[in-house]
């Protein structure tokens, strides 16, 4: 395995579709399910990372790259001493631009987080479904989130019994 | 790549479920079934924690209420509320005040500060242990029906809102105030009064309002009885009346063998009997708790005959049913792997130095959801002492499993076997994790307290001085000036939070109508000018 600088490991992490990505291990261990697999010594060779496509999975290599604690990245910035106040609104900003993709790429992102257990990935991506649910009446959520009624007139009347105390 | 997904997989569904505070993740619910099987199959611990993390007990004579509590790999719970202004390490032992919980409501505790002298008016706290946050209770009215009892209750439903209420409701007390010295009160015109009242008048402090107002419930159906009917309870003592808090209804045990059920949607409240009562009842026994399905009555009797009732509604009609009637068959807990903490609250505040197992972590849980006891017959009882002689050991119902309705999943205990003697209230505790708890005045109390004590400190000196120094009474009029301008700051705070909580739902409003729009912004300048014109235009 290629071995950029000194004591600096690299993970290969391959695609269902065929595509190898060559990571910094302290990048892909921003994955606490890539950060298991290493510790238990399950990462010897490529490991494959299924369900997610390779579009999806640069994206999500792309934040974990951004993300990765500047102590050990090799980023331009990292030499320079940026203020960690500044460098957090560099990060929020950079998160803004990441985030915005439509709603499938969005929904494949929220996915690949969840599988890969990046905590401030799947914040990031399910922060606009959250925002929907929390000020919409429900004809808007299922609109928005192209999700369908599919509840029986009987049980609608159920479940709208058993939330009657909520909504009043 | 694929089509456009319609819906999460379930995994990623929950994750971002998860983040929902609980009132909407009810909202949530209705959207389609997909997503109610996620929350429901997932989540449901984030709209009530199911796990018990431990049971209050009041005991007679003590002046904490002690904590029984149980492993758990989670964030300690201490059950001594160190963190309350009054009760920090400054305890002495020759101190003769604590505190007790009143009772509980999803993770919320109404504690009350206990003596054994009368206190002129003891302070009432609502307190989050799991957050260990707390409000202070503004002084309660003094009762509307003159020299008639009140019990306090709370109602709070973290899944509903994050505000809770407190409804201090009347009761009849053993014996009413008469004029005149001589112990014949037969012809006291009160005794005759229709008890409940047609109008039932209750005062009921909000966190929304920060004060006690007073409301009426109307009764609906037949009243109990007369005032002198509730008299007939002899072994009246209102720690014994426990109060459920279930769908927006609270259900009261009254005197006399029935309960209230007071609709706090509609302000309506109506008597029912309560079940296996026959005749007159001179003194009550009957254990109200709420478990999975709703309100449950245990009714345990001197032979250890045990039988649990369940308050059924459907259909519009209200009536008990019978679920168990069984038999106490002794099992002691010390026989089960898994054990019960005493925390010892008393015992740690008479000698703070003993740091007792509070901040101790397990590294099990006891999930109460795998408590193996359920699939016994049997009811668990913590008999921490052995007492050879069964005839005489008394037992007392502790409390309903608050998620699970089997019998197993009650508790019970000896009376006399537990360390302090005979129970008062009881309180199984679920903790609740809701960060919000608007109210808190933390820094002001700790200094009301502060300059509270100096001035008995003072007063103290003072009086041990055997004349009155000018320079001493000096000191004494300077503290308790400053106490008093403290006392004006914390009601101008008190103020503040009013009017911020009044201008909650207008922000809210516009946030919500801003997005609407399409705006990103809004300024608070104008929502506070939308309510001066609505305080003008009401």
């Amino acid at each position: 395995m290629a071995t950029r600088e000194a004591g600096k490991k690299m993970i290969m992490l391959k695609s269902p579709d065929g595509m190898e990505f060559e990571v910094e291990e302290a990048v892909a261990m921003e994955s606490q399910t890539i950060r298991k697999m290493i510790e238990d010594d399950c990462a010897d060779t490529a490991i494959l990372i299924p369900n997610i496509n390779s579009k999806i999975l640069s994206r999500v290599i792309e934040y974990c790259n951004k993300h990765v604690p500047t102590t050990g990245a090799t980023g331009a910035a990292a030499s320079d001493t940026v203020a960690p106040a500044a460098l957090a609104e560099d990060l929020k900003i950079w998160d803004a631009e990441f985030i915005k993709v439509n709603r499938a790429t969005r929904f494949n992102l929220i996915q690949a987080a969840s599988y890969l257990n990046i905590k401030g990935l799947l914040d990031l991506t399910s922060q606009t479904t959250i925002d929907t649910i929390s000020d919409n009446s429900l004809e808007e959520i299922r609109s928005f989130l192209s999700t369908k009624n599919d509840y029986l007139p009987e049980e609608e009347q159920t479940i709208r019994r058993e939330n009657q105390w909520a909504f009043q | 790549m694929a089509s456009e997904p319609a819906t999460l997989p379930d995994d990623a569904l929950a994750e971002v479920l998860r983040r929902l505070p609980p009132h909407v993740l009810a909202k949530a619910r209705r959207v389609c079934t997909a997503w109610r099987d996620a929350v429901d199959d997932r989540l449901h611990a984030s709209l009530l924690s199911r796990s018990v993390r431990g049971i209050f007990i009041n005991f007679k004579g003590q002046y904490f209420s002690e904590f029984f509590s149980r492993p758990s790999t989670g964030p300690a719970i201490d059950g001594g509320f160190d963190f309350l202004p009054c009760m920090g390490v400054e305890v002495k032992d020759h101190c003769d005040m604590g505190v007790k919980v009143k009772d509980h409501c999803n993770g919320l505790l109404l504690c009350r500060e206990s003596s054994y002298r009368a206190l002129p008016c003891p302070r009432e706290y609502v307190v989050n242990p799991a957050t260990r946050r707390w409000a202070r209770l503004p002084k309660r009215p003094p009762p509307l029906v003159p020299g008639f009892d009140h019990t306090a209750h709370l109602a709070f439903e973290p899944a509903v809102s994050p505000h809770y209420q407190v409804f201090l409701i009347p009761r009849v007390p053993w014996r009413l105030p008469s004029d005149r010295e001589s112990d014949d009160d037969d012809d006291n015109p009160l005794l005759e009064l229709e008890w409940p009242p047609a109008s039932y008048l209750v005062d009921v402090f909000s966190l929304v309002t920060q004060r006690w107002d007073t409301t009426t419930f109307l009764r609906e159906g037949e009243a109990a009885g007369i005032v002198a009917d509730m008299q007939l309870d002899w072994r009246y003592d209102p720690s014994l009346y426990h109060a459920v808090y279930w769908q927006s209804a609270l259900y009261i045990h009254c005197q006399h063998g029935y309960l209230t059920r007071m609709s706090l949607s509609d302000h309506s409240y109506r008597v029912i009997k309560l079940p296996g009562a026959g005749g007159l009842i001179v003194y009550s026994n009957h254990r109200l708790g709420r478990s999975s399905q709703g309100v449950y009555c245990a009714i345990l009797d001197g032979s250890k005959r045990l039988q649990v009732w369940y308050l059924s509604e459907s259909c519009g009609r209200i009536e008990w049913v019978l679920k168990h009637d069984t038999r106490l068959e002794t099992v002691y807990a010390q026989q089960l792997a898994r054990q019960w903490i005493l925390q010892q609250v008393n015992h740690r505040k008479e000698y703070p130095e003993l740091k007792a197992s509070v901040d101790m972590k397990y590294d099990y849980d006891w999930n109460s959801d795998e408590d193996n006891v359920l699939d016994t017959e049997d009811v668990v009882e913590e008999a921490v002492d052995v007492i050879e002689d069964e005839e005489h050991i008394s037992y007392g119902f502790l409390g309903f499993h608050p998620y699970k309705e089997d019998l197993g999943s009650s508790w019970t205990c000896q009376e006399y076997g537990t360390p302090y003697g005979e129970t008062g209230v009881s309180s199984p505790y679920t903790p609740c994790c809701v960060s919000a708890f608007p109210g808190n005045e933390l820094e002001s109390l700790l200094l009301d307290e502060k300059l509270y004590r100096n001035k008995l400190e003072l007063e103290a000196q003072l009086e041990e001085e055997s004349y009155f120094t000018y320079m001493g009474e000096y000191e004494l009029r300077k503290q308790s000036g400053r106490a008093k301008r403290v006392k004006d700051s914390a009601a101008k705070i008190r103020r503040r939070h009013l009017i911020a909580a009044r201008l909650e739902p207008i922000i809210t409003d516009m946030k919500s109508k801003a997005i609407r729009t399409g705006a990103t912004e809004f300024n608070l300048g104008k929502a506070t000018t939308e309510l001066v014109t609505t305080t003008v235009g009401s």
